[in-house]
């Protein structure tokens, strides 16, 4: 019951986490990369240069092991960086879903032959990575994938279509949800494969998002050969090695998009104040309900990571973070729209950048709906809803 | 007023459920809502079972006499304290009235030392009144203000921004019954005389701030625990009730409801973990402290409502009970400013900072 943990534990750095930061400021002051291209095409190779420019300064893969080429760190040297990076509104890393969902998934459940040849690529940004889940009728279904994988000696046939990949137009490999036991239902009879973005009969098509940009696409497989050995965790591990990469994808990545929100939320509370109208009680109180959940976020994210350095993490208590933070994103530029008006909503600047886009916080990763679906099961115990 | 942190997790856990079961046992929803029923205070031998618990001595040094709780245990038996609805004199008298006692006495007032004594061992009784929170607080006017106080309460502690004058209700006040619906929790209308800024019992400065600060740890707890039993019971009520042939949980309006109140309860229980963490660490709390005031009253306001809610006609029923901890709530919420004062004070000081940045 919650009443025996209350009050959370939270995440206090140490003195060497303290010495990492000040590392980092030091190395972030000599290598500011500057304003990022405007154009989009531009913009994603100026982020791979600046991954590739961090791996080289020792600050990806601070977490990971030595053998696998890192730091061997505590995790909450990852904070750090995902802090530092935030706040000093440096890019983030682009092949994050690598560096902090597939590679530690790799490194747990992959052969050694597997980890040794796609784990070096995933940390300076010269493979990049997408995550090959939905499909156009296994969207928050996930265990609905139908794109088939049929094993034909030492290879998997693969057919079928992905849907709202991010970033696969770009992308060297993907971790590739499919159903290779015929005829199995739901979570069994799936594998995970690694696709080669370049083989034969891989075919990307961009979908662009409602902010006009290629982030995510289709992807059609046509008879697409993978070598068999290339399953992660072997066929039928499919499900396990999905959740354990969904597992590793929240904590770091809502304490860096809280940091940035917060950034976001100081300029517009300079535009307030610059136009006279911090003195207005009411906006006051709209600053002060969106500051409110600012802290509060903050504080989850923080009690988050606290509780994977301790092992206590308990199932689904990352929703809360990801409900949180989707909830604060809408009310933050919802709020910048009233403050700022056409500006906002008829205009094409960062601000209305940042509204439509926050649309999407409640859909990817799993919607608000499914969130709270795992709230109820899984931190309440309730059954199962309909 | 700096205990040293309990060494062990655990021993709080065990202290925690402990105190959650006796006054499950001491205070039932039936004895409170008898109460009510018949516009009176808590019986005596309720009130003297709840004295044993030592509840006045739970932010006092145990050289005074105290439990030596560091914040962490604090905030965890305030938790206790909002889900068996503790009459909210006690947490007046244990966070605002026996460290103000415990801080003169250590300056050495021998009369605030025997008070403090009287106290501790239950023989006097008294509460206390937060008048000038950072965002305002419970006031008709100038000097009439709504405070909870003890059956035969004899001091008042006055809680202002920047000074606790310790008032003996005989000498300065005038006290008349208020008319609450609730009055278990003894809320009376105080009128303030003028004799209440007697030097040798104020105290002031930094010792102020760290006793408003425990003071804020205590509301923010007890709101907690009553949002949190509201669920506990919501949840459980909805994996029994059954209506079109199944249980009403499996129902997605209902089971999100659920998990969005629980969401708030984790939102809340992060936050104040962080506030107890820093207050532990001798950390500056008062923005986070401000904040928190704002939003987990008004969160777990709305976990009550929620719970009244997923209870149907039944949470609307005087016997449920669910009322009292919507009321422990809302008026946890209005001793912290109000809702709107709280949001418009976090916003300005917010604003205000930001100035101060580009000044």
């Amino acid at each position: 019951m919650m009443l025996d943990t209350f009050p959370a534990p939270t995440l206090s750095f140490g003195p060497a986490d303290e010495e990492l930061r000040t590392r980092i400021r030091a190395w972030l002051d000599d290598h500011d990369p500057g304003e990022p291209p405007e154009a989009y095409d531009a913009r994603i190779q100026a982020q791979i240069a600046w991954q590739a420019e961090l791996r080289a300064g020792g600050f990806v893969g601070l977490s990971w092991p030595e053998r696998f080429g890192g730091s061997g760190l505590d995790p909450t040297s990852e904070a750090v960086l995902a802090e530092e990076l935030a706040g000093s509104g440096m890019p983030e890393l682009i092949n994050r879903i690598a560096v902090y969902m597939i590679g530690p998934t790799l490194m747990d459940l992959a052969s050694e032959a597997q980890q040794e040849e796609f784990l070096p690529g995933m940390l300076d940004a010269s493979e990049l990575w997408c995550q090959g889940f939905s499909e156009p009728d296994a969207g928050s279904d996930l265990a609905a994938v139908r794109t088939r994988g049929r094993i034909e000696g030492d290879e998997v046939v693969i057919d079928g279509q992905k849907v709202w990949t991010s970033r696969a137009h770009i992308a060297r490999w993907c971790a590739c949800l499919v159903r290779t036991e015929p005829g199995s239902v739901k979570h069994r009879g799936l594998s995970m494969a690694i696709v080669d973005m370049r083989s034969p009969g891989v075919t990307t098509t961009p979908l662009p998002q409602i902010l006009n940009e290629p982030h995510f696409n289709e992807v059609f497989f046509d008879d697409v050969r993978v070598p068999l050995d290339r399953l992660i965790g072997g066929p039928g591990a499919g499900w396990k090695v999905a959740m354990s990469m969904l597992s590793y994808e929240r904590g770091l990545f809502v304490l860096e998009r809280q940091i940035r929100l917060r950034r976001r939320f100081e300029e517009l509370a300079d535009l307030v104040i610059a136009r006279g109208q911090d003195g207005n009680p009411e906006l006051q109180a709209r600053m002060g309900d969106v500051h409110a959940q600012l802290e509060i976020l903050a504080a989850q994210v923080y009690r988050t990571l606290a509780a994977k350095r301790a092992g206590t993490l308990r199932n689904g208590a990352t929703s809360v973070d990801k409900l949180l933070m989707s909830h604060v994103y809408q009310d933050l530029f919802a709020l910048a729209v009233d403050v700022l008006g056409p500006e906002v909503a008829l205009g094409t600047n960062g601000w209305t950048h940042d509204l439509l886009e926050s649309r999407s916080t409640g859909i990817y990763g799993g919607t608000t709906e499914i969130q709270l679906n795992i709230v109820a099961r899984q931190l309440l115990g309730l059954g199962a809803s309909s | 007023m700096t205990p040293a942190p309990t060494a062990d997790r655990s021993e709080t856990t065990e202290l925690v459920r402990s105190l959650d079961t006796s006054l499950a046992a001491i205070l039932p929803i039936t004895a409170l809502l008898e109460a009510v029923e018949h516009d009176r205070q808590l019986d005596d031998a309720t009130q003297e079972a709840l004295l044993g618990l030592g509840w006045a001595g739970m932010a006092v040094d145990e050289e005074r006499g105290g439990l030596g709780l560091d914040a962490q245990a604090r905030t965890a038996l305030a938790a206790v304290a909002g889900r068996r609805l503790l009459p909210a004199a006690m947490r007046a008298e244990s966070v605002l009235l026996a460290p103000a006692l415990a801080v003169l006495a250590g300056d050495g007032n021998a009369e605030a030392a025997g008070w403090l004594d009287r106290l501790l061992e239950g023989t006097l009784r008294g509460g206390a009144v937060v008048v000038a929170p950072p965002a305002g607080g419970i006031s008709d006017h100038a000097h009439s203000v709504l405070a909870p106080l003890a059956p035969g309460a004899e001091l008042l502690a006055v809680v202002a921004a920047d000074r606790i004058v310790v008032v003996p209700l005989a000498e300065a006040a005038i006290v008349e019954p208020f008319d609450a619906l609730d009055r278990g929790q003894g809320y009376a209308r105080i009128t303030l005389g003028e004799a209440i800024g007697r030097a040798d019992r104020t105290v002031q400065g930094d010792r102020v701030r760290a006793i408003l600060a425990d003071w804020r740890l205590a509301v923010l707890g007890e709101a907690y625990g009553a949002g949190q039993r509201a669920l506990e019971q919501a949840a459980e009520f909805a994996g029994q009730r059954e209506q079109f042939g199944q249980t009403i949980v499996r129902f997605q309006a209902v089971s999100h409801r659920l998990a969005s109140m629980a969401v708030e309860l984790e939102a809340c229980d992060a936050g104040i973990g962080r506030l107890a963490a820093g207050f532990d660490r001798d950390e500056a709390t008062e923005d986070l402290g401000r904040v928190l005031l704002h939003r987990v009253p008004a969160g777990m306001r709305t976990v009550c409502e929620s719970a009244i809610q997923v209870y149907g006609g039944m949470g609307f029923t005087w016997e449920l009970g669910l009322h009292l901890h919507y009321r422990r709530v809302l008026s946890l919420q209005y001793e912290a400013g109000g809702h709107g004062a709280t949001a418009e004070a976090v916003g300005a000081s917010y604003l205000a900072n930001r100035k101060a940045v580009h000044a």
